[in-house]
């Protein structure tokens, strides 16, 4: 079994088992930390190993997206331990994608939709993203938030801007070779979770390129969500970035009562509306490109997004 | 609107309902720039979202139609477009004086 979307079988002589758990956890911390773990697992096997995975018991999408995109960059096969997990099953986009209906027989969730964007030109790059944007917008408010109340007081407005922000982030900045997209609605917990990851620049290596003189991932993310530090110019001039802090300010109000994170290289930061914000270093791991995770809560009235972006 | 405007119909011309991206601004403008009418309406019917960096992007092509002597208009904008078109424009009108907050009450950890 495996999620690649251009895997060849080859016989590898060496094969390694190695246990991925992913477990019920309610605190994101918590996932993060074991989402590092088994990305360090993983980062250690050679490419086209096999692995084990041990127990899934939550399909959050920040503790699968990222596994299953290094799985899927590495043609890792697997195989389950426990017989009753589903597998973690990738869309590739636009091949897999055309057929919306086949998509909307899932309640609560849209599948790990995978977009390949090497070897295509930037205007065939812009068509896709607009309308991977446009069908993940219809599916979350059409089948995936199965709380139409959720919806109408969230806004799908709210929605198409925070994925808009962070799409744009990756086609603007990025230059990845692939993006994963992810989302399920927690009928239980009233909330739902966004997970988009690309395997680009970073942000530490987008600020870079356009000659930011930056140390470590660590200082390019303070210095983004602090200043406003982008890799953007105009006119000659370096002009700031708002689209992290518009989408961080429309999650983790106290409407909203989200939960932001974003991932790059070796430094996270997660906002939490309940918890505050976190700086996390990350020791022995590093992602080569952006995670964003977004998790959005029911509010109690509507809620208006120009109240808090700018 | 008249018989000499040029309508472009955004959605079909994207097969989208989204416009995200900064290069769908410049497709646009390509497009426009290479149009022989002055008169120009993109319509936006069914196009449900449009992004900031979308309209920054149209916006800075503002200068090099009119001195190209075109005209560009918008229609059949909703409602959320609007207040994020807006938005854009009140940003380009005014100095860039969003403010960021300093997160030294952010605590720090390693994992």
């Amino acid at each position: 079994m495996n999620l690649s979307c251009h895997h060849n079988y080859r016989f590898f002589p060496i094969i390694i088992i190695i246990m991925i758990s992913i477990q019920s956890q309610q605190d994101t911390i918590l996932r993060i930390k074991e989402l590092l773990k088994n990305l360090r697992y993983l980062d250690s096997l050679p490419v086209k190993s096999s692995i084990e995975i041990n127990k899934i018991e939550s399909y959050d999408p920040i503790s699968i997206v990222p596994v299953v995109s290094v799985i899927n960059q590495k043609e890792l096969t697997y195989t389950y331990q426990d017989k009753n997990a589903s597998p973690l099953k990738v869309k590739c986009f636009p091949e897999e994608i055309n057929d919306l209906n086949s998509l909307r027989l899932l309640k609560t969730q849209i599948p790990i939709i995978h977009l390949h964007l090497a070897s295509i030109n930037n205007k065939e790059i812009s068509q896709r993203i607009n309308i991977l944007h446009s069908i993940f917008l219809d599916l979350l408010k059409n089948n995936v938030i199965t709380d139409k109340h959720f919806l109408k007081l969230v806004t799908d407005n709210t929605f198409g801007f925070i994925l808009g922000e962070m799409i744009d982030n990756i086609e603007e900045h990025a230059k990845a070779r692939n993006i994963y997209l992810h989302a399920q609605y927690q009928v239980q917990n009233n909330s739902c979770e966004v997970c988009l990851l690309d395997d680009g620049n970073g942000l530490l290596g987008s600020l870079r390129s356009a000659g930011r003189e930056i140390q470590d991932s660590q200082e390019a993310l303070r210095k983004i969500l602090e200043t406003g530090l982008s890799a953007k110019t105009e006119s000659g001039k370096i002009i700031r970035g708002t689209g992290i802090k518009n989408t961080r300010l429309a999650i983790t109000n106290q409407e909203i009562n989200g939960e932001f994170l974003v991932l790059s290289g070796d430094a996270a930061f997660l906002h939490s509306a309940r918890k505050g914000a976190t700086f996390i270093n990350i020791k022995n791991y590093f992602w080569q490109g952006t995670i964003v995770m977004m998790i959005l809560n029911k509010p109690k009235s509507e809620f208006n997004l120009y109240d808090y972006v700018r | 609107m008249t018989m000499s405007d040029k309508i472009i119909n955004i959605s079909n011309l994207f097969s989208s309902y989204s416009l995200v991206t900064r290069q769908a601004a410049r497709d646009i403008c390509e497009l426009i720039s290479q149009m022989p009418e002055n008169s120009i309406i993109l319509d936006m019917e069914r196009i449900a979202y449009a992004s900031r960096s979308f309209f920054d992007e149209l916006n800075s092509y503002e200068n090099t139609f009119i001195l190209s002597g075109k005209n560009v208009e918008l229609i059949n904008v909703n409602h959320n477009i609007a207040s994020l078109l807006q938005m854009v424009k009140e940003k380009v009108n005014t100095t860039h004086n969003v403010s960021f907050e300093s997160m030294a009450k952010a605590s720090t950890i390693s994992l």
